[in-house]
């Protein structure tokens, strides 16, 4: 999988989350989820809890700690990704 | 070293099922999952864990300021009344928690806080929240001090922790605000 077609599953996973819409339409790798998108705390949970199913794979506490950014998850979800192969 | 987080409860309602598979094992350690399944309320339960750590977190962050999200590092316990204690890196914090029927309320401290100062309040319908609590921690802190509230402004430090500071004086003091849905708060550390 792609890095872009990685972020354009990530976009579709937090839309129904964000709270700040011009974060979410000007998107990139750098974008932060709670300081950008102005995710909730307790909806971060949803977010991973999407990542897991939609990706098929386990993020382990250890692993999200650091999903706080599109780029943090993009390389989580590739370390996750190759692992299964 | 101290946080704070108000919930508003009808809103944690829309935006999260805390009953969602996954969840729990996420957020909560084992013992606060006995808590839930032993408590009379567990979405008043499942949300007052969540204040707790939220609050704990954000004193945490005084002492170490690198962010990370794992809800489950921040070990909680339930003292009785609305005490409690959050345990992270280390550290255990304080907590005091108050709650109705609309909204939750936490504060966190570390060790003993002189006088520490806030209130939590709601926030009129047409006010953006965060606009409306920096005004009323302004006029809180201009009283307390007796000074202009244009004196005061509210900046995060370069480690990204809130303080209030007064541009003519020397005052400065570290501060704490949530809001939530309805609801509003702010601390500031004696």
């Amino acid at each position: 999988m792609t890095k872009e077609e990685i972020i354009a599953k990530l976009k579709v996973i937090v839309k129904p989350y964000i709270q700040d819409e011009k974060a979410f339409e000007d998107l990139t790798e750098e974008t932060d989820f709670v300081k950008d998108l102005k995710i909730n705390s307790a909806n971060l949970v949803d977010v991973i809890l999407d990542v897991e199913d939609q990706f098929d794979i386990i993020l382990d506490n250890d692993s999200m700690e650091e999903l706080l950014s599109v780029k943090a998850a993009i390389a989580v979800i590739e370390r996750k990704l190759a692992a299964k192969e | 070293m101290i946080g704070n987080d108000v919930i508003d409860l009808q809103l944690a309602a829309i935006q999260s099922n805390w009953q969602r598979p996954g969840f729990r094992e996420k957020v909560f350690t084992e013992g606060e999952n006995i808590l839930i399944d032993g408590s009379d309320d567990p979405f008043g339960t499942v949300w007052r864990l969540w204040s707790m750590k939220e609050s704990g977190y954000k004193a945490y962050m005084r002492v170490n300021p690198k962010r990370f999200f794992d809800p489950k590092r921040m070990a909680c316990s339930i003292a009785g009344n609305g005490s409690g204690h959050v345990q992270i890196g280390g550290y255990s914090f304080q907590t005091e928690t108050t709650c109705d029927e609309e909204r939750l309320y936490t504060t966190a401290v570390l060790g003993k806080e002189p006088e520490l100062m806030g209130e939590c309040f709601t926030i009129p319908v047409m006010e953006d929240a965060s606009t409306y609590c920096h005004q009323r921690l302004r006029q809180h802190c201009a009283e307390h001090w007796s000074i202009l509230k244009e004196q005061l402004r509210i900046e995060k430090t370069d480690k990204g922790v809130p303080r209030i500071s007064c541009r003519s004086t020397d005052k400065s003091r570290a501060i704490s605000i949530s809001h939530h849905g309805r609801f509003g708060a702010y601390i500031i550390q004696g």
